[in-house]
């Protein structure tokens, strides 16, 4: 009797335990899951994030992209290029005319006239060139930031080989340890 | 006995799984060829843009010496004694930002030919092939049927093909919104360079026309011009050859940055077409060829 009632014990005991097993086990395995969840949203997070800030960069300057040149610089810009112009194709024979009036000093001023008439035309290209230099340093740094995230990713792809190089090792050494142990 | 069990269940998931990446396989493999086929051009681009760029800063010099030579030749009263030192115009600071954005795309598209790379599959198999040689010597498992040693190298393949091919159409829209910025600003410009190579050519070519004959040494005019004509024409000939090589080096500048241009318009379209839900690879080989065609110089 005291036998039966003893193995009764043990496995009324025996099946707490296993209940207290088995909700230990769902409980480390719901952990393990949250902590997958978290781990997975975190990479995807930062993926987002990565996507994020070249799309950023790249969308910010679109709003302050003026590429038109006011009227007026086009106006002045042709003004000063007719002026050129009408010099280019006559210079010899006004040099030869300011000289004959004024001597080296006439011909030294009229060239440095076309000297200004040039530098006025340049700086009014460099400062059309200027307005979209802001806009070339925000490309620099989006195309920066996509070979950063494109590094990133050869980086997850080679780890993809090394993971299976080193579980094979691993392996190895399992089979070298079981050929040693005699088992 | 379950290692007969573990190896037929273990063939029978392999095939499984092989099967229906199988499917998709074929999808992934073609993103990454094309992926590689769009990055190559796009540093083909970006490596005209640059070398335009550094023909626009070689404009600087070419202008002094230009103008160095019209105020010698047109000096009513050269003096031997002084030389001609005409101001050169300097693009350097406008030139350097986009030098830099330009080699940063070209940065960007070497790392995105990287990423289509084939290498990575083939890492992977040889990876998986090691690792089931070694697990077929473990003495509990024994030897992996040949078939399921394959189909899992294969598989490997396949896996890494699926995930590289989803981070190339990542990329593939990323580097489109790029390239769109690039090529507008490209275009925005390409006017202003215009201007430049036209002054700095035209500053050059138009005063040939107005230079005295007299300017010139007959005989030597006679070396460049072989036409049966008489001497004062010679010369009238000699100033055209001058004015006409002047004309082609700015047409040929011009046609280079508007090509680049074109160029990137293309690179744009390219991903546009690679980022549709189903590429047409006909379209997408057609506008890699023509930027080909368009960068390369006819051999």
């Amino acid at each position: 009797m005291a036998k039966r009632a003893a193995s009764r014990r043990t496995s009324k005991d025996r099946g707490t335990r296993r209940k207290t097993a088995t909700r230990k086990t769902a409980k480390r395995k719901t952990a393990k899951r949250k902590t997958a969840k978290r781990k997975a949203t975190k990479r995807k997070s930062a993926k987002r994030r990565a996507v994020n800030r070249v799309t950023a960069a790249v969308a910010a300057p679109r709003a302050a992209l003026d590429v038109t040149a006011p009227a007026d610089e086009e106006k002045l810009k042709a003004e000063l290029d007719a002026a050129i112009s009408a010099f280019n194709v006559r210079r010899a024979p006004l040099l030869q005319k300011a000289f004959d009036e004024g001597g080296d000093a006439a011909v030294t001023a009229l060239e440095q006239q076309h000297d200004a008439l040039r530098s006025a035309f340049f700086d009014l290209l460099r400062r059309q060139l200027d307005r979209n230099n802001a806009q070339f340093e925000e490309l620099t740094k989006a195309a920066t930031q996509e070979t950063a995230a494109l590094k990133e990713a050869i980086e997850k792809l080679e780890k993809v080989a090394s993971i299976i190089k080193r579980a094979a090792s691993v392996v190895g050494m399992i089979g070298k340890v079981i050929t040693v142990l005699g088992v | 006995m379950p290692t007969i069990r573990f190896r037929s269940r273990l063939s029978s998931c392999a095939l499984a799984l092989a099967l229906a990446i199988l499917v998709s396989a074929c999808a992934a493999k073609s993103a990454r060829s094309m992926g590689a086929a769009v990055a190559l051009r796009g540093q083909a681009v970006a490596d005209a843009a640059l070398k335009a760029y550094e023909s626009l800063e070689q404009q600087q010099a070419i202008d002094k010496r230009q103008q160095d030579f019209i105020r010698v030749m047109t000096n009513p009263n050269p003096n031997p004694s002084t030389l001609p030192d005409a101001p050169a115009p300097d693009f350097t600071l406008q030139l350097a930002p986009r030098m830099r954005a330009y080699r940063a795309l070209r940065d960007a598209y070497t790392a995105f030919h990287q990423i289509s790379d084939t290498a990575f599959g083939a890492e992977t198999r040889k990876a998986t092939a090691a690792l089931t040689e070694s697990l077929s010597n473990l003495k509990a498992i024994g030897d992996l049927p040949a078939s399921v040693s394959g189909a899992l190298a294969g598989l490997s393949d396949l896996v890494v093909q699926s995930v590289q091919a989803g981070e190339i159409r990542q990329h593939n829209r990323l580097l489109l919104q790029v390239t769109e910025r690039y090529r507008v600003l490209w275009d925005a410009d390409l006017p202003i360079w215009r201007d430049y190579v036209r002054r700095v050519y035209k500053d050059y070519a138009d005063p040939i026309g107005s230079l005295p004959g007299d300017r010139f040494d007959p005989k030597a005019v006679g070396e460049f011009v072989k036409d049966p004509v008489a001497a004062p024409l010679k010369v009238q000939l000699y100033k055209l050859q001058l004015r006409d090589a002047a004309r082609a080096k700015a047409d040929e500048l011009e046609t280079r940055l508007r090509d680049v241009g074109r160029a990137l318009q293309l690179l744009e379209n390219a991903h546009a077409e690679l980022a549709k839900e189903r590429p047409s690879l006909l379209d997408a080989t057609e506008l890699v060829d023509t930027i080909r065609g368009l960068l390369e110089p006819p051999k």
